[in-house]
């Protein structure tokens, strides 16, 4: 199931607000749990399996590790992390694994390693890693191990955030888990942020992947006939696209814990209005890079080391960072895209960061950086990467690229003011004038804003069989 | 009430009524209109689907598919969709692809080709019929009073009925070719034709992509037919290009891209050998400021057919009939495929119109289903009152897998089999005038051998007309080969 169907909608939501609000207090974390449970299985029941297996493991060992000390601490964190990668490589990576190997040693035909069909259980990139970072922290002393298995269950299953993120560490809703109040603000708050995510992937992230769609066409042979201005605007498109997607999926996900009574962290901070790489990620997808960051970098000695070591340990984070993204060479490429900036930056240029060049510079790296990403073929990617910088079939221009770009130049300009803070600041504004227009203008944004946005929403998801879902990958 | 207090009890209102509306189950359509399609039904369960989570989401399809209202909101979805960017003026709609060259025949010895037809034509002529169309029912036997009686057709559109019943299973034939099934060659049939549009003042154009390997295969099993059928049967071949092949400007064509259909039929028709081929392009290109192909379908009209109805003619060396011969029928308002797809605006404020040319000498005909009923209905069918998307189903009762019309002003025992998709509809009125027996196959719901069919029949004429870019997919060659050997 996805957020942005009609059946999560007007179906699964409701049902699960409704039962939620009806019963008793002492019950709601029940009927959180079986809905999450029942939202999982709904997209293949047999993963619950991994899902359920993978929480109890993680309980077990959490709570072996707060008994033990030293060696046996070690231990039983090093199972953990051994259990729930091996699980994630077998899903996720065994295919990658053996084409890198065939590659490598040159094996073709029938001598070459078979590459195994796997399905990839929906969500299991997020919640493996949520589950590791709560056992390291019990590792750490950081928290406390749970000892109650199905509160794991539910922290690792939780609808909200189970299958597309943010990746909640569990000291942000441990106490939430046991003790959460809503008033009326949260509600408000929750309906407001679910109801404009809904639109930014119904209406807007939609919209523009039917363009970045229509540019693309049907592969290499497209390509090959795309011209420069197309493939900037694939890669302008594409960088809305994934960012309205995706940023749309936490903002549904901190929506939603609002409306219960979790209080989820931002996972994204306006990225594209960044003056550096670095800011970059310091506001793009934010629960991954802290992860990355808690979990593989510091404990690698982060940059309190000598420089060959620091740089050997950006380039980890950031090849396993692309890895995480998907099983796929070019996803590496896209990781380790980033350590070369990020490098540059440090030991160039000092981390410094200039207003206006720097933002232009930072956006122009970033949606090449998209067109890496997008591309999982390596001949797609060459033909993209040379168009870009002139070398295309189809000449600059065509009627195609001015066409498309016509259609859907307000579209464009919305999506792009999406990407910005503008509407928050606008609305803000709005709110904190002292006048008395102002705060009739505020009462009434409040109470049309979500109205509009899932109306809006409503109707796209009717008229649209096209729903793509960007995150099954991860 | 504080102002967010309203917020959100309007914002649950709107859940808990869109909740409700999905669970009021007689509300939900079963069929959509505007689309010509069986929306999705309820899935059925088993195991195997509930296991794999394909159940769990055939009903979240079937949820938003059958969405109480869905037509209406879908309307309001396009008009939001419009204010997206400025929509006057051409646009493209798609997405071009790479085309094969198109061989300089002028210059090419035959004998490439005569390779390729040699390696095409396997299998022999003289094979029985392998999948009897109609079991237990040979056609020419059946008296026309045999015939079932008229029944009450549903308003919607026969097409509809025929593509649930129609899905020919794939049968394996000695060579071991898998034929092609139906939904797969529509799929292929639909990408081709429909792969990249140009849409201009509530016209839509699509692009035409020649290749090679599907143009020679055509050409062999076209060339390997008529040297079988040689002294019996003559093979007449017509390829009907695309509006944007006639209606369309040369520079206007050159801007858009794709392959040059004029070169591309030539090239097919300079290959020929025993076939003789129809004019087209040029025929029709002279005569382009008439309405000879529909703004909002991508159909040709039945004035263009009948510009190539008398190419036709010319090569058969029969007098054609003047236009004013027929008595014309016009059917207003019809939006087309085009529409359905790209629900453009201008499109549905100037729709279609159809017109039709009746045959004199009779309008009477019998369409076969795949499962054998037969149906008595006419050549062109008033469809007056039937829903706008459907009014292209006038002529011959739309793609059915067999028709026969029978002349009964001609007795000279003149026959044809014309081998068609779509295209070929508007165009079989035409004929009715010339022939004793006038039988239709549509080759993606029937699985006949032609051949076979062609000397139990002892027609004197194989009819084989084609769009252009359907003649691009493979399956629908596969489909031909299998027939016609």
């Amino acid at each position: 199931m996805v957020f942005s169907s009609l059946f999560f909608v007007f179906l699964f939501l409701p049902l699960q607000l409704l039962v939620y609000y009806l019963v008793p207090k002492r019950q709601k974390n029940t009927v959180l749990l079986i809905f999450s449970l029942i939202f999982y299985a709904w997209s293949g029941p047999v993963y619950l399996l991994i899902l359920v297996g993978e929480a109890f493991v993680s309980y077990f060992l959490a709570n072996k590790i707060q008994k033990s000390f030293y060696d046996a601490a070690r231990f039983y964190f090093a199972l953990e992390c051994i259990i729930l990668l091996a699980v994630l490589v077998f899903f996720k990576y065994l295919g990658l694994l053996a084409q890198t190997v065939n590659a490598i040693l040159g094996l073709v035909g029938t001598a070459s390693i078979p590459v195994p069909e796997i399905t990839l259980p929906i969500g299991i990139s997020f919640y493996t890693f949520q589950l590791i970072s709560y056992v390291a922290d019990v590792y750490d002393g950081r928290v406390k191990a749970n000892r109650y298995f199905w509160k794991i269950l539910l922290y690792a299953s939780l609808f909200h955030q189970c299958i597309a993120g943010p990746i909640v560490r569990y000291e942000t809703v441990c106490e939430e888990i046991d003790h959460r109040e809503i008033d009326i603000d949260d509600v408000f708050y929750g309906i407001l942020r679910f109801s404009t995510g809904l639109a930014k992937k119904a209406v807007l992230a939609n919209s523009v992947a039917a363009v970045v769609d229509s540019l693309c066409g049907n592969g290499v042979e497209t390509l090959k006939t795309q011209t420069v201005g197309g493939f900037w605007m694939i890669a302008l498109f594409y960088t809305l696209q994934i960012y309205l997607d995706f940023s749309a999926y936490s903002d549904m996900a901190i929506g939603m814990g609002c409306m219960v009574g979790f209080h989820y962290l931002e996972n994204f901070k306006y990225p594209y209005i960044a003056a550096s790489v670095q800011d970059f990620w310091r506001r793009w997808h934010i629960s991954l890079s802290t992860f990355f960051r808690d979990y593989v970098y510091i404990p690698l000695g982060g940059s309190r080391v000598n420089v060959p070591k620091h740089i050997f340990n950006l380039f980890v984070v950031w090849a396993l960072t692309g890895l995480w993204h998907g099983a796929s060479a070019n996803f590496v490429l896209w990781g380790l895209y980033y350590f070369v900036f990020l490098v540059i930056e440090k030991y160039v240029f000092n981390n410094k960061k200039i207003k206006g060049i720097g933002n232009i510079y930072t956006i122009i790296v970033v949606m090449i950086g998209w067109v890496i990403f997008k591309f999982d073929s390596f001949e797609e990617l060459k033909i993209a990467l040379a168009g870009m910088f002139g070398f295309a079939g189809g000449g600059l221009w065509n009627l195609q690229c001015s066409s498309l770009l016509k259609n859907n130049i307000f579209l464009l300009i919305f999506s792009i003011l999406a990407c910005t803070p503008v509407f928050k600041l606008g609305y803000r504004r709005l709110c904190d004038s002292n006048s008395y227009a102002g705060e009739i203008a505020c009462n009434i944004f409040e109470v049309a804003v979500p109205v509009i946005m899932i109306i809006l929403s409503t109707l796209a998801l009717v008229g649209n069989s096209y729903n793509p879902f960007l995150y099954f990958r991860f | 009430m504080d102002n967010r207090k309203i917020a959100i009890v309007t914002f649950f209102s709107i859940l808990i009524i869109g909740f409700f509306t999905g669970l009021i189950l007689p509300l939900r359509p079963e069929i959509s209109d505007m689309e010509q399609r069986q929306l999705t039904k309820f899935p059925t369960v088993s195991a195997k689907t509930l296991f794999n989570g394909e159940f769990f989401s055939e009903v979240g399809l079937w949820y938003a598919d059958s969405y109480p209202g869905r037509e209406g909101m879908i309307k309001a979805d396009n008009a939001i969709k419009n204010i997206y960017g400025i929509k006057s003026g051409a646009k493209m709609v798609g997405s071009a692809t790479v085309a094969d060259e198109i061989p300089d025949f002028e210059n090419m010895e035959t004998a490439d080709n005569q390779t390729a037809m040699d390696n095409t034509a396997v299998g022999n002529g003289k094979q029985d019929i392998i999948d009897e169309l109609i079991p237990d029912r040979n056609i020419e036997t059946i008296p026309v009073e045999d015939v079932v009686e008229e029944e009450e057709i549903p308003e919607e559109e026969p097409e509809e009925i025929d593509e649930e019943a129609l899905h020919a299973d794939g049968k394996i034939d000695e060579s071991e070719v898998e034929i092609p099934k139906a939904t797969v060659m529509e799929e292929e049939i639909k990408q081709h034709v429909k792969q990249n549009l140009y849409v201009k003042d509530g016209a839509a154009y699509s692009a035409y992509y020649f290749t090679l390997d599907t143009a020679n295969r055509y050409i062999a099993l076209l060339n390997n037919a008529a040297d079988i059928l040689d002294g019996e049967c003559t093979v007449y071949n017509m390829i009907v290009p695309n509006q944007s092949g006639v209606m369309l400007s040369e520079d206007e064509m050159k801007a858009f891209g794709g392959s040059d259909q004029a070169a591309a039929i030539h090239y097919y028709y300079s290959q020929y050998d025993k076939v003789k081929s129809v004019n087209t392009v040029d025929t029709l290109r002279e005569h382009n400021d008439e309405y000879l192909y529909f703004r909002t379908d991508h159909h040709w009209t039945a004035r263009g057919a009948y510009y190539v109805y008398r190419s036709f003619c010319k090569v058969k060396g029969i007098e054609p009939h003047e236009l004013d011969y027929f008595e014309k029928m016009t059917f207003d308002d019809f939006l087309g495929s085009f529409y359905t797809d790209l629900k453009d605006p201008e499109m549905e404020s100037n729709p279609d119109y159809i017109e039709a040319f009746v045959p004199r000498d009779t309008n009477d005909m019998t369409f076969w289903y795949e499962n054998g009923e037969s149906l008595a209905w006419n050549v062109v069918r008033d469809v007056n009152g039937w829903n706008k998307y459907a009014k292209y189903s006038c002529f011959i009762g739309g793609d059915m897998p067999l028709c026969l019309i029978e002349n009964p002003v001609i007795n000279d025992g003149s026959s044809c089999v014309v081998i068609k998709e779509s295209y070929g509809n508007c165009f079989v009125p035409f004929l009715v005038d010339h022939y004793q027996t006038v039988y239709v196959i549509d080759y993606r719901y029937s699985d006949k051998n032609i051949i076979s069919f062609i000397r139990e029949n002892n027609i004197n004429d194989l009819i084989v007309l084609n769009n252009v870019s359907v003649l691009g997919s493979g399956s629908v060659m596969t489909k031909l080969e299998n027939m016609l050997k």
